[in-house]
């Protein structure tokens, strides 16, 4: 009886073998499926052309190096992941088949901004697997520089270096460290300015404005428009949900200098302009000028729609738009001294620790750095090239919207750098978001927001 | 009776579309169904692939699924095999401190998981292993929950076939293999599947263990694209329906094994 | 070979439990081991400074940590509330509707569904269903019948975002939930019910009086793991409502999601490792309570 049971057994479990081993060659069919995919998988056909022949003195397709040595390959990494993302992907694939067989840049995507800041922090703290170069926004300075980031001054000044005139003056200043170091070199400027809906506008008779002089005309014309529509459209909208700094656009006039603090001291937020400001944020939520709180879908929902009139964000929102077929848009300049950051390029001490890699990272760097691709990257992106040849580039010249952009950002007041902004965007955020709620006046929300600042400045 | 039984048919069958309406939404947006029209659309009134598109000809589609492949074979392969030894070994075998072990797996079914992912990334760090196979594969072996439920499965064996076994002079090892292992083979099935879907699905210690785009798996790569400021819906919700195919298929042809294998984790020890 | 002694052979156990301890104490004993250190440093990008418990001194007085554990035991909460929708709904399909296997057979499978897809897929649906879905659809409701006020996103509203994000989370586990309640309302004996049905009960006597008894322990065991998954919530709060951590100000914040955001974006990863002790240790005594009551002989 044992016996038969025991053989029973053997024969489930032969059968189960079969079972298992039909169901691993589906799982490999599969597998080979994923792998002729791909194979197969076609390079895309980059939409990123050459629109112009440049006249600039350097052409585009350089002659591969004569530097004799072994392939190099190096990791680059990025936080930006939308068009401006795709635009430097596809210019590094091209770089990468000028210089084959000598150097070969990868772009990796250590996923959402804190995440590059995370993984390059524990890669220099574990001594291991720091990419050759990364990049971030002039505002990252305090935190990786002289650590993680390399500076670059004997490459800027030197032979085959860079020419400090052909940059957006406040971009260029602001890749130096308080130590006079310089550690990045800015590729783009970010300023804000603001968007309007045309179709919103015509359809209740409203003037599409080309120019806005300050705040509190700002405020006007968004009243207008609340009038003219009859409460049916939203002037403006918002955006206190997505960690951004769209707020400083209004409060941009005060004395930034005070704002960030190399120092981290409690920034000032008591002076006139501040409050001003913050009086301007709460006339936006009594006077129901922008929806009361809403996340990055809605804001493009709704201005995609025609909900809302306008919205005052950043260049890398060009893309979405150009992408609603139903939405016509332009773009308005607001003249006073308006948020910007930059995103920068750095070198990591891990990449100038070895002389042929640095030499390939620099080249690679300069070689982005051309009109032509610093242009291409503007017109495809909508980011502002922060090279001025960049910004000459015919086909980021022919673009109306870029181009209001790129007058716009002369009046960019960089952001100090700090260690602390993101935390500050979120503390201001939060209440900000509260505002527009109602649920804190001005007053309230300007004491907590001190408040919260100063303990940050505080713990440190 | 007649009339409530019809309510009661009536009630629970309108909220089944409570779980397939969003499905739908997803599916409908990612062939071109317009959000933003006022009402949004259910059926697209110009339907486009363009969002799918935009997947298949990303260099890189492949390779993610190629890659989601490659670590959920390994990892549930790799996972369950351990599992079952440790398992099997709480179950059946007899130990100094085999309570003390059986609390570390408890407590480490217990422990939220990204508590840990952030010491865990910067050990991975000092181990050279980010950004590679090994670094997101070797962590993830680690299942808690696997041990606990072999456990359970073996436990629910009598006794008798393996004293049979004993009696026949089986060695222990053909003793697990040969007799115990099949007759927990719809357990097995169970515990096989669930470590495929968790490991096709996780896209958390992706997130934080890999930034190298040829590396990505499916779900971490459909955030990445998706989540960003410039938000093309279509492509948003392709990806979301890309990165459900797999374990969707999976289930529909398992579906027993699943809905069984939910049983069998709440079967008292 | 029939072996006399209490213990097991000793060469097998090590076969047996080495692979997943060595791999346990590496990928999982190791990092804890490392967290709980880090929780008492200072952690920077260059130095690390030791600080003592001074760490777990601020986490007492940090306002978005208290706002962050109301919020994690509110979800719990209302996952513990909404645990009574699946007992009533398992016990509805399985005693009323007990012939009608096809039925049942669907309910449960389409309620499972959500279970085995990614949180990113489902993220994706409920935030188009939110922003746009759900207010068309009040506002068609609107329409017939005279609802006040304008009904946008209910994400944007600090009031209801919780609410949604914990709805969601319920309706994910929903199908998960009544296949174990089925499970044990199944283990009832069959002979039982049918002596009850003979002495002239009706089912709601049946449902309260053999059957949720027989339940009890799939009810605790589903309370244990439903707490224990509950506590860590994240991925639904990262993917409806982003790095923002709610409307208003961290509304929907979780535990886990300032952990994450104090590790990442305020580059504290030793006060993050601080608030991971905290959390686990809480986790820990509250789960293993109910393990022991559950389990009076573990092993």
């Amino acid at each position: 009886m044992d016996e038969m049971t025991l053989s029973e057994q053997k024969k489930m479990s032969r059968r189960n073998y079969l079972k298992y081993v039909a169901g691993g060659a589906v799982v490999v069919a599969a597998a080979g499926v994923g792998y002729g995919l791909y194979a197969g998988s076609q390079a895309p056909t980059p939409p990123i052309t050459q629109t112009a022949t440049v006249t600039q003195g350097a052409t585009v397709t350089g002659a591969p190096t004569t530097a004799a040595g072994r392939l190099v390959k190096s990791d680059w990494w990025t936080g930006q992941r939308a068009f401006d993302g795709d635009a430097t992907a596809m210019l590094i694939g091209e770089y990468n088949e000028i210089y084959v067989g000598d150097h070969e840049v990868t772009q990796g995507y250590p996923g959402v901004w804190n995440d590059v800041y995370g993984k390059l922090t524990a890669a220099y703290k574990a001594g291991s697997g720091m990419p050759d170069g990364v990049m971030m926004h002039t505002s990252e300075i305090p935190i990786f520089g002289g650590n993680a980031a390399a500076p670059l001054d004997d490459l800027v000044k030197g032979p085959d270096g860079l020419d400090p005139s052909n940059y957006v003056k406040g971009a260029w200043d602001a890749s130096f460290a308080a130590d006079g170091k310089q550690y990045c070199v800015p590729w783009d400027c970010h300023c804000m300015s603001m968007y309007v809906n045309i179709d919103a506008h015509n359809k209740y008779n409203i003037e599409v404005p080309v120019e806005i002089a300050s705040v509190d005309a700002l405020v006007d014309y968004w009243r207008s428009i609340k009038k003219a529509s009859g409460g049916k459209v939203y002037p403006t909208v918002l955006d206190t949900q997505t960690v951004d700094l769209w707020w400083m656009s209004i409060a941009n006039y005060a004395e930034m200098d005070d704002f960030f603090t190399k120092d981290l001291t409690a920034p000032n937020i008591r002076t006139d302009k501040w409050n001003h400001a913050f009086e301007v944020y709460e006339t936006i939520a009594k006077e129901k000028l922008a929806p009361a709180s809403n996340s990055h879908t809605d804001l493009i929902t709704m201005f995609g729609r025609g909900d809302v009139a306008t919205n005052i964000y950043g260049p890398w929102m060009m893309g979405t738009w150009d992408s609603l077929p139903a939405l016509t848009y332009t773009v308005c300049q607001l003249k006073w001294p308006i948020w910007g950051g930059s995103h920068a390029m750095y070198l990591t001490t891990a990449a100038r620790a070895q002389k042929d890699r640095e030499a390939k990272m620099w080249r690679w760097l300069k070689w982005m750095h051309r009109p032509a691709n610093n242009g291409r990257y503007g017109e495809y992106s909508g980011m502002i090239p922060a090279t001025i040849t960049g910004q000459n580039y015919l086909g980021y010249k022919v673009n109306p919207q870029r181009q209001i952009y790129a007058a716009q950002s002369a009046y960019t007041k960089t952001t100090q750098p700090t260690l602390h902004l993101w935390e500050m965007m979120d503390i201001f955020n939060a209440h900000l978001s509260a505002m527009s709620l109602l649920s804190e006046n001005a007053q309230q929300a300007q004491d907590a927001i001190e408040q919260e600042l100063t303990k940050l400045a505080d713990g440190n | 009776m007649k009339r409530s039984r019809i309510l009661i048919y009536g009630v629970l069958g309108a909220s089944l579309l409570l779980w397939i309406v969003p499905f739908y939404i997803l599916g409908a947006v990612s062939v071109n169904a317009d959000m933003l029209a006022r009402p949004p659309e259910w059926f697209p009134s110009q339907p486009s692939i363009v969002g799918y598109e935009a997947y298949f000809y990303r260099s890189g589609f492949g390779r993610w699924v190629l890659n989601s492949f490659i670590y959920s074979i390994s990892i549930t392969a790799g996972s369950v095999a351990i599992s079952v030894l440790a398992g099997y070994a709480f179950s059946r075998l007899q130990f100094r401190g085999k309570t003390v072990l059986f609390w570390l797996v408890l407590i480490g079914m217990m422990m939220p998981a990204i508590v840990y992912y952030i010491p865990l990334f910067i050990t991975m760090a000092r181990l050279q292993l980010v950004d590679t196979y090994a670094g997101m594969i070797l962590p993830l072996l680690v299942n808690p929950f696997s041990v606990f439920l072999v456990k359970q499965a073996f436990d629910g064996v009598p006794r008798d076939f393996e004293e049979a076994a004993v009696v026949d002079g089986a060695s222990p090892y053909q003793i697990m293999f040969s007799v115990m292992l099949p007759l927990v083979r719809p357990v097995m099935i169970t515990v096989l599947l669930f470590n495929f879907i968790w490991s096709w699905n996780n896209w958390i210690w992706p997130l934080f263990v890999l930034s190298n785009n040829s590396l990505f798996n499916l779900p971490i790569a459909v955030w990445l694209q998706s989540n960003t400021f410039t938000i093309i819906f279509q492509n948003v919700a392709a990806g979301g329906v890309l990165a459900a195919i797999v374990p969707l298929i999976l289930y529909i042809i398992a579906l027993d094994y699943f809905m069984k294998g939910v049983v069998l984790t709440g079967l008292k020890g | 070979m029939k072996r006399k002694s209490r213990h097991s052979n000793f060469s097998l156990v090590l076969v047996c439990l080495l692979p997943f301890y060595v791999l346990f104490a590496a990928f999982y004993l190791v990092p804890i081991a490392y967290g709980i250190v880090m929780s008492l440093y200072n952690v920077g990008i260059e130095l690390d400074v030791f600080i003592g418990v001074q760490n777990f001194i601020d986490l007492a007085s940090d306002r978005l940590f208290w706002i962050s554990f109301r919020n994690t035991l509110l979800y719990v909460v209302v996952m513990a509330v909404g645990g009574f929708g699946p007992i009533l709904v398992a016990g509805i399909l399985e005693l009323h509707l007990s012939e009608n296997d096809r039925f049942r057979r669907i309910y449960y499978s389409v309620t499972l569904a959500p279970w085995v897809v990614s949180w990113v897929s489902l993220g994706f649906a409920w935030r188009f269903l939110f922003s746009s879905y759900i207010p068309a659809g009040y506002e068609a409701i609107q329409n017939v019948v005279p609802l006040s006020g304008e009904f946008g996103n209910p994400l944007n509203s600090p009031d209801l975002a919780l609410p949604m994000v914990a709805l969601v989370w319920l309706w994910t586990w929903f199908g998960f939930n009544i296949l174990l309640l089925k499970a044990g309302m199944k283990s009832v004996d069959p002979a039982l019910i049918e002596a009850a049905r003979v002495d002239g009960a009706r089912n709601l006597r049946i449902f309260f009086g053999i059957i949720i008894p027989a339940m009890l322990p799939y009810v605790v065991f589903m309370a244990t793991m439903g707490f224990i998954w509950t506590f860590q919530i994240f991925d639904p709060i990262w993917l409806l409502t982003g790095e923002s951590g709610g409307p208003g100000g961290w509304t929907t914040s979780s535990l886990t999601y300032l952990m994450v955001k104090e590790a990442k974006s305020y580059f504290r990863f030793g006060y993050a490792s601080a608030m991971g002790v905290v959390v686990s240790l809480f986790v820990l005594a509250v789960s293993l309570t109910q393990f022991r009551l559950m389990y009076k002989r573990l092993v």
